[in-house]
């Protein structure tokens, strides 16, 4: 068993092979040894957003993992409609909580959990306009007017079909 | 490995990075999470987009940040993905002449998904389609494809690198116009470009949602001193909602998906037409687009364009001609219907001469109001007819557009007209048909000679073409030199002062006629007051006033009568102005006048207004001579003045041409059809310099399921040798060599030993078509298709450096495109056609 500490100060102790999903925890362990009461430190990682990572991991456990490094994505990871019945229902959270489940998994470097919230916000992006994107995120246009009417006209091209 | 707690990621922007405020009675107070804020984060976000451009290129316009991360940082990244994920391109490699950059990349995304994902895509997807072997029922079409002119890529390689491209719509699979038969495919050409529609041919249910215009740039190796060459790319039109008169004389919308032209000026532009608005293009870089249109969004029914000028013909809105129609205080006379009565049109003039255009990236698309860029109209004003629209620039050193001979039929006072100025000349006219005799026409000229001033309106002057002998009927022998024209005409051109006429086969009129327009010429011209304040005042009210004065130019006798004596009588008497007892008919009636009153100024003499719009008789100065028929009829499609002297004229055979010979069997049908003719005159000497007949055209319409035919060679030397020939499909009713021939006419190589155009070359690229479509041989889902031999010409432009040919190259094929270029010595001239 492994013994994480979020940044809220809880601890949380999980399985071995769930943990080792994230790789910063592989490598920590690694690095620790045999050091059985050792917690490991997640100070990015609330505990509320821990155990959402944990429980991707624990139902992936038996995952192949992914290879170690990849430069680029190939065409069919740039997929982002392939996301299956389970991940789907997992990462169908408030917006708040999935930009934290992406930073975590960022952080934590668990590759598949970080392509499956990026995916989904880019699902949330597809189909909408410049506007709807800025209301979906809350993301204020800091376009000066200039820019603006720049971006208005090239935009038109886009809007005109 | 990271240490915990280390600072792993970086802010992108300040202004976005502020911490979310949870805050959810205030929900216009939250800002955004702090993931979209960084660049590592957007950049594992944005490659999911690359399946969409659209939304990729949206992005790039929520926020400086992720602007620039997508279109600067990351941007290497993200469009060359973008491009290779562009569906049914398959475009796993570079489409031309080696790696691209990767903003090239970036570019030609934009362009293809942006500008029409669903025209791109389909085209795209039909295209791959014909490349392989299986099509499906519905793409009853046939795939050209054009590359770079003298460009001779393989085919094979073309087709693998893009699938995409397609061909100009050849004379047999256009439309036909309302009456100009077969509508001639929308073909322009530059020196640096040509410009054409990539619409699918063979099915008519294809045409109607299909708004595509691919321009081609020509290779490097042609225009020298050009620009260096670019990638071919897609403009497009969206269709338009226009209005139209239903049968109950309400106004419904409907869309308009078409074209109605497009073209290419000498140097400066690219446009196209759509039934709103005209989207100007920069030649070349389509990443700039300036879109004109009518402030009210009137119906274009015409545009002509050149480098400093653009001239658009608007359609009156409807509800004034519903209103004209139906208003009990507009004086109709007795037998008048307003049914088939035509509408006064708006003919509009935009200034191009200083538009200064702002520098876009190539990678990115601006799209521009013409205001924005400075392009104003500059005059408008009422025109009667709404056809032929064509204008010319007058050069105030050229007293002829040509040397002048004597006898001189063109001679005329030069100290009497010593022009002085330069001139700005448009031409319309009225809507052929057979039975009436000659036609009108009306020519508007601007003085353009101060380049800081609007153009000022210095004449309108209406013609009328008149026949000698008024008392022609017909089914008796008739003699043009004793009685004139009496054919009517099917277009006219205007080149310089000159107007050059064509009329419809027949066999009693020359097919070429030349007028000549002084209007406006003299640097004293200058038109009337009040009938330059009756043209320009362009409201309803001058629209209700004009068109009562123009009523007679607005009828449409032939139309309006079937008494084809009364007819020829009313359309007479119209231009013969000077005779008392017919012109009495014409003149305005108390009622008109008191109308009228209403609507002018109280000093306009309404009785010379009525004068001036009256047309004045025009009869041909010249005409080309009346060859000997041979066999077929052909009508003049297009001509092109050049070197001063020399008149292109491009003939096509008559649409009521019987085929020259005709062959079926179960699995095809096999047509021959005369071949395009073009014609070099010398117009100073109205004599004929070359006749050049192009080969017969043969076109094989293939059942469901049947391979293409497969193309073999006879005898064993390909280069310039004998025809290939159809080596197994059957022809029931030909069953020799030369009447093979007769249906395949000979290709002739022009590369010379070991050139491109190798016949081999072609054939071979066929026969491994061939062999892959035996395989499926059985497959009763084939699709029904057209093809034309390799080497058939389907189309031919004459343009003022030469003559533009496009080639087919074979059952989907392609096409080349090749220019013949005018020799400068005449004596060269023979040669080069």
């Amino acid at each position: 068993m492994v013994k994480l500490l979020s940044s809220d100060n809880e601890k949380i102790t999980v399985a071995q092979d769930v943990a080792v999903r994230s790789m910063l925890i592989k490598n920590m362990l690694e690095d620790i040894g045999d050091a059985e009461d050792a917690e490991i430190p997640l100070p990015n990682v609330t505990a509320r957003v821990l155990k959402k990572v944990i429980e991707y991991c624990e139902h992936h456990k038996n995952d192949p993992m992914p290879p170690a490094e990849e430069d680029e994505l190939g065409d069919e990871r740039r997929r982002s409609d392939d996301i299956d019945e389970w991940d789907a229902d997992y990462i169908d959270v408030e917006q708040e909580l999935l930009f934290e489940i992406i930073l975590a998994a960022n952080y934590m470097d668990i590759k598949p959990l970080l392509d499956l919230g990026c995916k989904t916000v880019a699902n949330m992006i597809k189909g909408k306009t410049t506007e709807e994107i800025r209301k979906t995120f809350n993301i204020t246009c800091d376009f000066t007017a200039e820019e603006e009417e720049q971006i208005r006209r090239e935009n038109e091209w886009a809007e005109d079909r | 490995m990271r240490e915990p707690g280390a600072p792993v990621l970086e802010c992108a922007a300040s202004r976005c990075a502020d911490p979310p405020v949870a805050d959810p009675a205030n929900p216009a107070a939250l800002s955004a999470h702090l993931a979209l804020c960084l660049t590592d984060i957007l950049a594992l976000i944005f490659p999911y987009l690359a399946t969409d451009p659209v939304a990729l290129f949206r992005s790039s316009h929520v926020c400086r940040a992720w602007r620039s991360i997508i279109m600067d940082s990351h941007a290497a990244l993200l469009w060359p993905a973008a491009y290779h994920q562009l569906p049914g391109l398959q475009c796993n490699d570079p489409p031309f002449e080696g790696e691209l950059s990767w903003q090239r990349y970036r570019w030609l995304t934009l362009a293809a998904a942006i500008r029409d994902p669903s025209d791109w895509q389909g085209i795209a997807q039909l295209g791959a389609q014909l490349a392989e072997t299986s099509v499906p029922d519905e793409h009853l079409v046939r795939l050209e494809q054009v590359h770079a002119v003298r460009e001779y890529v393989p085919v094979g390689e073309v087709v693998a690198r893009c699938p995409h491209f397609l061909g100009v719509c050849d004379h047999a699979g256009a439309i036909e116009d309302e009456d100009d038969g077969p509508r001639e495919p929308l073909v322009a050409v530059s020196e640096s470009c040509v410009v054409f529609e990539a619409q699918m041919t063979g099915h008519l249910g294809e045409l109607q949602t299909r708004s595509v215009l691919q321009v081609q740039p020509f290779s490097s190796s042609i225009t020298a001193a050009g620009p260096p060459p670019h990638e071919p790319f897609l403009i497009h039109g969206s269709p338009d909602l226009v209005e139209e008169i239903d049968v109950d004389g309400a106004l419904t919308a409907s869309r308009d998906p078409f074209f109605k032209s497009t073209g290419v000026t000498a140097s400066r532009w690219m446009w196209a037409q759509s039934a709103s608005h005209i989207d100007l293009y920069p030649q070349l870089t389509a990443n700039l687009r300036i879109r004109v249109t009518h402030a009210d969004q009137l119906r274009i029914l015409r545009t002509s364009c050149c480098d400093n000028w653009l001239v658009v013909l608007y359609r009156i809105p409807l509800d004034w001609s519903i209103s004209l129609a139906s208003d009990p205080d507009v004086p109709w006379r007795h037998e008048d219907n307003p049914v088939h009565v035509a509408t006064p049109c708006i003919l509009a003039v935009y200034d191009l001469r200083d538009v200064e255009l702002p520098h876009v990236e190539l990678d990115r698309c601006l799209r521009l109001d013409a205001s924005d860029v400075g392009i104003t109209q500059c005059a408008a004003v009422w025109v009667p007819y709404e056809h032929g629209l064509m204008h010319t620039i007058v050069d105030p050193d050229a007293a002829h557009p040509f040397a002048v001979t004597d006898p001189d039929p063109w001679a005329f006072d030069l100290d009497s007209h010593q022009p002085c100025r330069e001139l700005f000349k448009v031409v319309l006219n009225e809507q052929g048909d057979d039975r009436i005799v000659g036609q009108r026409l009306v020519v508007i000229t601007f003085d353009v000679s101060d380049p800081t001033a609007s153009p000022t309106l210095v004449a309108w002057q209406p013609y009328g073409i008149i026949p000698n002998h008024t008392t022609y009927s017909g089914g008796e022998p008739y003699s043009f030199a004793e009685s004139g024209t009496c054919c009517s005409f099917r277009m006219w051109r205007i080149f310089g002062r000159i107007l050059i006429g064509s009329t419809r086969e027949g066999i009693c009129c020359p097919p070429i006629q030349f007028a000549r327009d002084d209007s406006g010429l003299n640097c004293t011209a200058k038109i009337a007051p009040d009938l330059h304040a009756a043209l320009t005042t362009v409201t309803r009210a001058g629209f209700f006033a004009i068109s009562v004065l123009l009523r007679e130019s607005l009828l449409r006798a032939f139309h309006f009568n079937d008494d084809w004596e009364h007819v020829l009588e009313r359309y007479l008497a119209h231009l013969c102005g000077h005779d008392p007892v017919l012109a009495a008919q014409y003149d305005l009636r108390s009622a008109e006048v008191a109308y009228l009153r209403t609507h002018f100024s109280p000093g306009t003499n309404l009785a010379t207004l009525s004068h001036l719009v009256r047309p004045t008789p025009l009869h041909a100065l010249a005409h080309l001579p009346r060859l000997p028929r041979q066999g077929t009829w052909y009508r003049v499609v297009s001509m092109h003045w050049t070197r001063q002297d020399r008149l292109v004229v491009v003939s096509r055979a008559s649409p009521v041409q019987t085929p020259v010979a005709t062959s079926s069997t179960a699995e095809h049908t096999a047509m021959t059809r005369y071949g395009v003719r073009v014609e070099v005159w010398d117009v100073a000497g109205m004599c004929l310099v070359k006749r050049v007949e192009l080969p017969r055209t043969t076109e094989f319409v293939l059942g469901s399921g049947v391979p293409n035919p497969a193309w073999g060679m006879v005898g064993d030397n390909v280069r310039g040798g004998p025809a290939p020939a159809l080596a197994s499909a059957p022809v029931q009713d030909l069953d020799d060599a030369a009447d093979r021939n007769l249906l395949l006419p000979p290709w002739r190589g022009e590369g010379g030993a070991g050139g491109p155009w190798d016949d081999a070359w072609v054939l071979d690229v066929l026969a491994q078509s061939v062999d892959v479509r035996r395989e499926d041989a059985d497959d009763e889902d084939g699709a029904v298709r057209s093809v034309y031999s390799p080497g058939t010409v389907l189309h031919v432009v004459p343009t003022c450096v030469g003559i533009v040919v496009v080639r087919s190259l074979g059952p989907m094929r392609g096409a080349a495109v090749e220019m013949w270029r005018y020799g400068r010595p005449r004596a060269s001239l023979e040669g080069g056609l």
